[in-house]
């Protein structure tokens, strides 16, 4: 707190007199640099007033230097005086207000706003006086305030609406307070610049409020009143609204600070002064007493803003801290970095791909890769001597088979006895049928054999086919294999060659070829021969001829002759063919090879076969019977010489066979036996 | 040359190449060779072609066409069915027109089978059981042979029994405690006698085949010689 002598603020150096507040003489020269910018910003001014306050009207007689000092430039060069005067004094209420904001705004550039906030609001509950300042003399600038007519008469502020020439006889009470530079620049403002945008420049005094006002009963406004009137632009000021608590920081938030561009953040009320002057003077004063004579309600002592008053924050020791490396908060210390180090950018760690392998699996993975090496390759086959045991066996019991055979058939001998027609069963019956045949009935051939058993076929079948040639048979000759057509033509060629054969050329047959579908075919044969096979070999169409008259059917034949090696097809034509022979009890008969004469015996037996001829043996028979020679009778010592071959070749192999095998177990037990005695 | 110089040269000539690939064949005594490999091609490829030219020689125009052409109503009657058949047949062929055929397929497998079925019960099942009991009608067989019929129908009918007894795989359970077996008398005595008589069968099954193979090999070695002593007379 300054002294009551002083002149200037110990604390912000500021003029606490209006004698100190005189200006140099030159303007400019010793003028702060806010108010000497300030000069310069008349300018920008222009236009400034709020937009919702609109500027005080201008009136172009309008004069600073022959009007009384404006009372913001009064509030802030006497502001130890009492300022708001509302019984009494001309100064209008939101006059006071706007001391009572200088008188905040002063202190608050040198305390910390908190503080400023709760020494208004203590004083506002403590060392609120009990009477208004009223009493108070006032001061000079005042007083000849009170000798003119009250500024706020019009709707103005009294120095903007006072005309020129009503201002004069002031003039000398009010002149040797204002300083000269004030007084030029009255003069030049007056002509150059609106008034409007004066007033606000004229509140660009403010560090010259004291806080001793506080001290001589004065309450202290605090700061945010002077946003009230932006808050409440749309309600007419008053002291009242000034209270608005729940307002408070934000109005002490938006006070302007004494800088350079302050008069872009000129709160509105400013603006609004000249337009609300004549309401605030009235209800400025109301809201004053209310002021001093209320208390604070506890309402709003609850809401009092305790964290606002707070001190500020406790000193914090960094000097141990880290300090930022990188990032935009590089050099800090204390902070929290803004890169963490999990965030740096590194270099990741290189890990080794490389397999743990262990010897085992190594030599695991070469045989494996040796094997796939070697797999590709073609294995060469094993040398093989070339006269093996087993080609020596092979080739001696060939020649065992092939000597004897060739000593036989160049010899011509008869060494074996051939079989007998009765120990060959069916044989007589099958001579008997044929016998019994009429000359030139028609007999129904089939030849069903494979080319590699024409030998033993051909020679079992002859002395049958002789024997039919010689009863003048009408042949039909059909097959069920293809290769059957062309094995017939062969044996009757050859039958017709040999001499033992007819003298001439047996030609009393037709080959009627193949027949297709199988058993169907054979169903189809035996049902209607002449629709299956109309046609033979050579093309001709024999079913017309006399000696084929009248079959329609195979029953109709005079007999059925089935040459065959496989008992399959011998089967087939029992089975298809042998029901309709049945009806008519036309024989069936069946030559065969000799693997096929078992399976075909059971028919035989069952008298679903009336002859049968099975093999080489069965056709020696059967020339026996017929009692003529033929190939098989002439085959028939070396068949009987091989058979013996071959039963020897058996027998001795059996014999060696037993032997080798007495002898290895003779040589093991004698191995265990030896290995017993010796421990 | 006319053709009564060639007939008279392709015996001779069939003489030689028979002689010849006789013994390409019975080279294999000393081994596989190729002369035996290329008398076994010249076999097959000889009798496929001959089988193809047989087929449509003798099936495909005498069966089919000839009967077609001479227009005969009773021809026509069976040719034109069996040539829309043949052609529905052909599908076959083509795998996008397989499906066409399968109805004809399945009727020439349906007749078939039944074919086969039908003659198979009718030709050997129905006759052959007969015959087996026939075997005991001593009344028809003469005094002197009736000893050896019975017999002969007692050996039929143990092997025949014992040979069905051989292939009952079929087990009953005896038991509740016992598992399924079985029957010891099947297991001890049937099924053994039937192994012996399929022995025996299998050892005259194959006792036929080596007189079969015997019969070709002497006939083989017989036509050598006659070739031998057909080029021998002729020298």
């Amino acid at each position: 707190m300054n002294p009551a002598d002083q002149e200037n603020c110990l604390s912000c150096k500021a003029p606490l007199s209006a004698s100190a507040f005189d200006a140099p003489a030159e303007s400019g020269e010793g003028l702060p640099d806010w108010l000497s910018s300030l000069q310069g910003a008349g300018d920008l001014e222009e236009g400034l007033p709020s937009e919702e306050t609109p500027a005080p009207p201008f009136e172009p007689g309008f004069d600073l230097g022959e009007v009384q000092i404006p009372d913001w430039l009064s509030t802030g060069t006497a502001p130890e005086e009492p300022t708001a005067e509302p019984a009494e004094g001309g100064l209008p209420e939101w006059l006071s207000g706007i001391s009572g904001v200088e008188e905040a705004n002063a202190p608050e550039s040198a305390v910390p706003e908190g503080e400023a906030e709760a020494d208004w609001l203590s004083s506002l509950l403590q060392d609120q006086p009990p009477e208004t300042p009223t009493a108070a003399e006032p001061p000079d600038w005042l007083k000849s305030d009170e000798k003119t007519p009250s500024p706020f008469v019009g709707e103005g502020p009294d120095w903007l609406s006072q005309p020129e020439a009503e201002e004069a006889p002031a003039q000398p009470a009010f002149a040797g307070e204002i300083p000269d530079w004030l007084s030029s620049l009255a003069g030049e403002e007056s002509a150059e610049q609106p008034p409007a945008a004066e007033v606000p420049a004229a509140f660009e005094i403010p560090p010259v409020q004291e806080p001793e006002v506080e001290s001589s009963g004065q309450p202290s406004v605090p700061d945010w009143p002077a946003a009230e009137p932006e808050a409440s632009s749309e309600q007419p000021a008053s002291g009242a609204s000034a209270f608005i608590l729940d307002e408070q920081e934000t109005a002490s938030s938006e006070v302007p600070t004494p800088s350079g561009d302050f008069l872009t953040g000129l709160p509105d009320w400013v603006s609004q002064v000249g337009a609300d002057q004549g309401d605030v003077d009235d209800s400025a004063g109301e809201g004053a007493q209310g002021l001093v004579q209320g208390e604070l309600p506890t309402w709003l002592e609850a809401m009092r803003p305790v964290e606002a008053a707070a001190p500020v924050t406790p000193y914090e020791d960094v000097s141990g801290a880290d300090v930022v490396a990188a990032g935009p908060l590089a050099g800090l210390r204390g902070v929290l970095a803004a890169e963490p180090d999990a965030l740096q950018p590194h270099k990741p760690t290189a890990y080794s791909i490389k397999l743990r392998v262990t010897d085992e699996q190594r030599a695991r993975v070469a045989l494996l890769e040796e094997l796939l090496a070697t797999e590709d390759k073609p294995k060469p086959l094993p040398a093989t001597p070339l006269i093996t045991t087993q080609f020596v066996l092979r080739l001696v019991i060939a020649l065992a088979l092939i000597l004897p055979i060739l000593w036989l058939l160049l010899a011509d001998s008869q060494l074996f006895k051939p079989p007998q027609p009765a120990e060959m069963p069916g044989v007589t019956d099958l001579h008997n049928q044929i016998a019994a045949l009429p000359i030139g009935s028609p007999v129904l051939v089939a030849f069903d054999y494979e080319p590699a058993f024409a030998g033993e076929m051909e020679a079992a079948a002859s002395a049958v086919l002789v024997h039919l040639t010689e009863r003048r048979a009408n042949l039909l000759l059909v097959s069920t294999s293809p290769t059957g057509p062309v094995l017939a033509q062969g044996l009757l060629a050859k039958l017709n060659q040999q001499p033992e054969g007819t003298k001439e050329p047996y030609r009393n047959y037709a080959n009627l070829g193949y027949l297709p579908g199988g058993v169907i075919g054979l169903l189809g044969l035996a049902a209607n021969p002449a629709q299956v096979l109309p046609y033979t070999l050579e093309g001709l169409y024999v079913w017309d001829q006399s000696a084929l008259q009248g079959i329609n059917t195979a029953a109709d034949f005079s007999l059925l002759l089935v040459l065959t090696d496989n008992p399959e097809t011998a089967r087939s034509w029992i089975e298809q063919v042998g029901p309709t022979l049945q009806e008519k009890a036309t024989p069936l008969l069946l030559a065969t090879s000799a693997q096929a004469g078992p399976m075909v015996y059971p028919y035989y037996a069952a008298r679903q076969v009336q002859g049968l001829l099975s093999g080489l043996a069965g056709g020696t028979a059967y020339e026996t019977v017929h009692a003529a020679g033929g190939p098989a009778s002439g085959m028939w010592d070396a068949f009987g010489a091989s058979i013996l071959v071959s039963s020897l070749v058996i027998l001795l192999a059996g014999l060696g066979s037993a032997l080798r095998k007495s002898v290895v177990v003779e040589n093991k037990l004698s191995t265990e036996n030896e290995k017993k005695e010796q421990p | 040359m006319n053709p009564e110089s060639l007939t008279a040269l392709a015996e001779p000539i069939g003489l030689v190449v028979g002689f010849l690939l006789t013994l390409m064949v019975l080279s294999y005594i000393i081994g596989d060779n190729p002369l035996f490999r290329l008398a076994i091609h010249i076999f097959i490829g000889v009798a496929s072609g001959y089988a193809v030219a047989l087929v449509f020689y003798n099936v495909l125009y005498y069966q089919i066409i000839v009967p077609l052409l001479s227009n005969s109503s009773g021809s026509m009657g069976l040719v034109v069915p069996a040539l829309i058949l043949f052609a529905w047949l052909l599908t076959k062929s083509s795998t996008r027109l397989a499906h066409l055929g399968n109805p004809l397929l399945a009727f020439l497998v349906g007749v078939g089978a039944a074919a086969a079925i039908g003659g198979a019960v009718l030709g050997t099942i129905f006759p052959q059981v007969s015959a087996t009991a026939t075997l005991f009608d001593l009344e028809s067989v003469a005094q002197e042979k009736l000893v050896g019929h019975f017999l002969s129908g007692l050996t039929i009918l143990i092997g025949t029994i014992t040979t069905l007894a051989y292939f009952q795989f079929g087990v009953r359970a005896r038991g509740e405690s016992l598992t399924p077996s079985r029957s010891p008398l099947i297991t001890n005595v049937l099924a053994p006698a039937g192994e012996f008589f399929i022995a025996v069968t299998f050892g005259v099954l194959f006792a036929g085949v080596y007189a079969a193979a015997l019969s070709a090999l002497i006939d083989r070695l017989a036509f050598l010689l006659d070739v031998i002593r057909h080029f021998i007379s002729f020298g």
